[in-house]
């Protein structure tokens, strides 16, 4: 089980973790070749997810964002990689599953594994990007958008 | 006899690992290795033996022809993937994974070895007869012929591709 740090998390700290999560979503998008650069980038993602855990308003926000696109998210994971999975909008739970399913697969089918990393590392983003102020949240997301397109 | 040979050049090989570069002298040896006809011809003569208890031709099965072909999937496929692949841990069975995942096997590379891959690949691309009713001789020649260049040119797709890795870490100094 992903045990998250106990102490609270910043504000600054959780800006800067949010903008580390979307790095490493921008790598893994671009190592289209490279899986196992990819995998590190997945690898680090998933640490930073579990560091933004320590954090109630991501959490909080997570489960909002999952509940209302979690059937979305379900048929776009399915349909872009096969993978079925099942959204608990826990984010402590959805992280472990994440996580297991990520090595269940990338021994198996190394690009698939790293597509569904990325989506899964991105639902998380987009909702943790609603604890940031509008003003930061627009400017990580044009960077982000600019990254991926 | 005509045999149908899947046709590939050096120009598709870079262009499926999207750069070009000095190949390595392995993968330049394997690469016109499987794209000479005289190998095909010589695993053809290799698949058809005399013999002398029917005083006959024989025609053998997709078991000898994984023998026939042995020698160039350990030269051109095993020894310089396993090299990779024993270099870098977590690394390493990534690339195996890719390896398999683009012949289409569909195995966990931590619970299975190299050899295991090629023969479940083997397995599923050469017709597989049995000890009364062994396949065709044609189909025979044209499934080791595909079979051996997809297995061949697929593990060279992955040494370019590893190969790439490491020198674009280099460039960077991450190695």
């Amino acid at each position: 089980m992903i045990n998250p740090p106990t102490a609270p998390l910043t504000t600054s700290a959780r800006d800067a973790l949010i903008g580390e999560l979307k790095r490493h979503i921008d790598a893994l998008a671009n190592t289209a070749v490279d899986v196992r650069q990819a995998n590190r980038h997945a690898l680090l993602g998933l640490a930073v997810v579990s560091r933004l855990m320590a954090d109630a308003r991501v959490m909080d926000a997570y489960a909002r964002y999952c509940t209302a696109s979690g059937g979305f998210l379900t048929k776009l994971i399915k349909d872009v990689t096969g993978i079925e999975f099942t959204f608990t909008c826990d984010l402590r739970t959805d992280a472990e599953a994440l996580r297991s399913t990520y090595m269940k697969y990338v021994f198996r089918n190394p690009s698939r594994a790293r597509d569904f990393a990325m989506l899964m590392m991105e639902a998380i983003l987009n909702s943790a990007y609603s604890t940031l102020d509008e003003e930061k949240a627009r400017v990580v997301a044009s960077e982000h958008s600019a990254n991926t397109h | 006899m005509s045999t149908q040979q899947t046709p590939i050049d050096i120009t598709e090989l870079l262009a499926l690992t999207g750069r070009s570069r000095v190949l390595t002298e392995k993968v330049k040896r394997c690469y016109a290795l499987v794209t000479n006809p005289k190998t095909f011809e010589a695993i053809a003569s290799a698949l058809r033996g005399y013999d002398p208890a029917s005083g006959g031709w024989f025609i053998p099965h997709a078991k000898h022809a994984k023998q026939v072909i042995q020698n160039i999937i350990q030269e051109c496929v095993v020894e310089p993937l396993t090299m990779v692949a024993e270099g870098g841990g977590m690394d390493g069975l990534i690339t195996l994974a890719e390896y398999a995942s683009m012949l289409d096997v569909d195995v966990d590379v931590s619970a299975v070895n190299i050899q295991d891959i090629i023969e479940l690949k083997l397995n599923s691309c050469l017709p597989q007869g049995d000890e009364k009713k062994p396949p065709a001789y044609t189909d025979l020649v044209n499934a080791t012929n595909n079979c051996l260049r997809e297995i061949v040119t697929k593990a060279l797709v992955t040494l370019e591709r590893a190969g790439a890795v490491s020198a674009i870490a280099s460039r960077r100094g991450e190695s």
